[in-house]
């Protein structure tokens, strides 16, 4: 299968390695097929590209990477939408923003996106009650002092 | 837009299997109990529009996504040592 995307140009896959979000994003219902695509050099991060609307890239990364006791809460209906069986460890990401000064971006760890890797079916889950946000810095701004800091 | 007014432990059913009950009124807090089947997804409207706003901003370009990527190569490998204060 091939799409014409607008970040990466022509793009060719296999069916296998479509992630099926039935429900889409919030907001943006009809993106259902996506690939996850690694390029070193924008390691850690990874992009996610939609396959409906090829115009459109995400970026996300493993909140695990940054915050390590980051575990979001699936409920019954969702490992049910997910088929993940018990014993079954979903992959999670979180859609990176990435604003003009890219030094602030943040992730959005309130509505994180969890996937079956085997079936391959993932959904963008809402974390009620927890206290995180859609926007939390991956370079705190103390870091980022201190980094100028050394750097004077 | 429907108006109703309800007392507490009375009930609003939209349609045959979602029931929304008003369980408490305190202060300015009503405490809502909803039934709906478990495919029906509910959200707090707030938390619904945020994350919504958000994923729209999330588009991102290959340029903006690099440079970002570069920083926080930097800012994770510096972490670590960072937090240490020089002696």
């Amino acid at each position: 299968m091939k799409i014409q995307t607008g970040q990466f140009g022509p793009i060719e896959f296999e069916e296998a390695a479509i992630l099926h979000f039935p429900e889409g994003l919030l907001g943006f219902e009809h993106m259902k097929r996506f690939l996850l695509i690694d390029q070193d050099e924008i390691e850690p991060l990874r992009w996610l590209q939609p396959i409906d609307e090829p115009a459109v890239s995400f970026t996300v990364i493993a909140p695990h990477i940054i915050w390590d006791d980051y575990q979001p809460k699936l409920t019954g209906e969702d490992k049910k939408a997910l088929q993940l069986g018990a014993g079954n460890e979903p992959l999670v990401f979180a859609l990176v923003t990435v604003p003009d000064d890219p030094s602030n971006m943040t992730a959005n760890l309130l509505g994180p996106l969890v996937i079956n890797p085997e079936q391959r079916i993932g959904r963008q889950i809402v974390m009620h009650d927890t206290g995180y946000t859609t926007r939390h810095r991956l370079i705190p701004d103390t870091a980022r002092s201190a980094s100028d800091v050394v750097t004077v | 837009m429907l108006v109703l007014s309800r007392k507490p432990n009375q009930s609003i059913m939209i349609g045959e299997d979602i029931e929304v009950v008003v369980l408490e009124v305190k202060g300015d807090t009503v405490k809502i109990g909803l039934k709906a089947p478990r495919d029906v997804k509910v959200y707090r409207q707030e938390i619904y529009l945020e994350i919504k706003a958000e994923n729209e901003r999330a588009s991102a370009t290959k340029e903006a996504t690099t440079s970002a990527a570069k920083l926080l190569q930097q800012a994770l490998k510096k972490n670590k040592p960072a937090e240490e204060p020089q002696p």
